[in-house]
């Protein structure tokens, strides 16, 4: 059986499945290997990547998740009494 | 009846807790792409904690402790906001054309000279921003996936939705966000066709 064929449409169509894993393992492989040399959707890969490595950063800080944390267990303590 | 006493597992206040506190920056997360405000955000989880307390005993530990927070979470912050009414909006589009729209966007951003539009702004406040610019079935399934860290199909499960529902709502939260931080950047004067003129 021959590799499925990979063009920059089907890459740009399937790019957030791709970077979220969500696809069976050759096709991700095929896309990968199209990534590897299309600098144009290269390109658009690491925008969309970028942002969503933004995205996953934890924002609030240790301080104010100490806090919070507290918070709950002083809740759990008072309704467990 | 006499309910069968191995039939109930006793869970008690620290064993709970020692399950449950680590996910407390997942659930403060998710708790806060839904409200979209700190203050609410924090009272958010403690309801959630306060309630999955009362529900210890019926939680398996092998379902996935994380998940079934953001279950109980999600659940709080729709009653208690009466939202039910979102679930049954008809809102979905085609999720590659939802994909080639972020590639448009892209486009866009390095024609205007902010291609590292991302990198250049205070990313976390103007996301939340962003954020609460969009409606609710979308902000969900972001908050699902991109915050909550759910597979498609664990997002789908968890709203009793198609998959290709959530992936449609996904990439669409996703393509309108970063229209928005695009929006943001033009308005701060970062892109090139919005710098101030010279004097």
């Amino acid at each position: 059986m021959s590799a499925p064929v990979i063009n920059c449409g089907h890459v740009i169509h399937e790019l957030w499945d791709w970077l979220d894993g969500e696809m069976e393992p050759a096709r991700f492989t095929a896309i990968r290997e199209h990534l590897g040399v299309c600098r144009g959707c290269h390109g658009h890969m690491e925008f969309a990547r970028n942002f969503l490595e933004h995205v996953h950063q934890p924002p609030a800080s240790t301080g104010e998740l100490d806090a919070l944390r507290n918070r709950v267990r002083a809740a759990l303590n008072a309704q467990a009494d | 009846m006499t309910k069968d006493p191995a039939a109930r597992r006793v869970v008690s206040r620290d064993a709970f807790e020692q399950e449950t506190i680590r996910f407390l920056p997942d659930v403060r997360r998710f708790a806060l792409a839904l409200t979209r405000d700190a203050t609410e955000a924090d009272d958010l989880v403690q309801e959630t904690y306060l309630r999955a307390f009362k529900a210890r005993d019926t939680f398996k530990p092998d379902a996935g402790t994380r998940q079934w927070l953001f279950t109980i979470c999600r659940n709080a912050f729709l009653r208690g906001k009466e939202r039910e009414r979102w679930v049954t909006a008809s809102v979905d589009a085609d999720p590659g054309e939802e994909t080639a729209g972020t590639v448009a966007l892209h486009r866009a951003a390095v024609e205007a000279g902010i291609g590292d539009v991302y990198d250049r702004i205070d990313f976390g406040p103007a996301l939340q921003k962003a954020l609460g610019m969009l409606a609710e079935p979308f902000r969900v399934v972001f908050a699902l996936v991109d915050i909550g860290g759910l597979g498609y199909a664990e997002a789908a499960r968890e709203l009793g939705v198609p998959i290709g529902t959530v992936r449609s709502r996904l990439f669409r939260a996703r393509r309108e966000l970063q229209q928005h931080l695009l929006a943001f950047a033009r308005d701060a004067g970062l892109a090139r066709d919005s710098a101030p003129e010279s004097a």
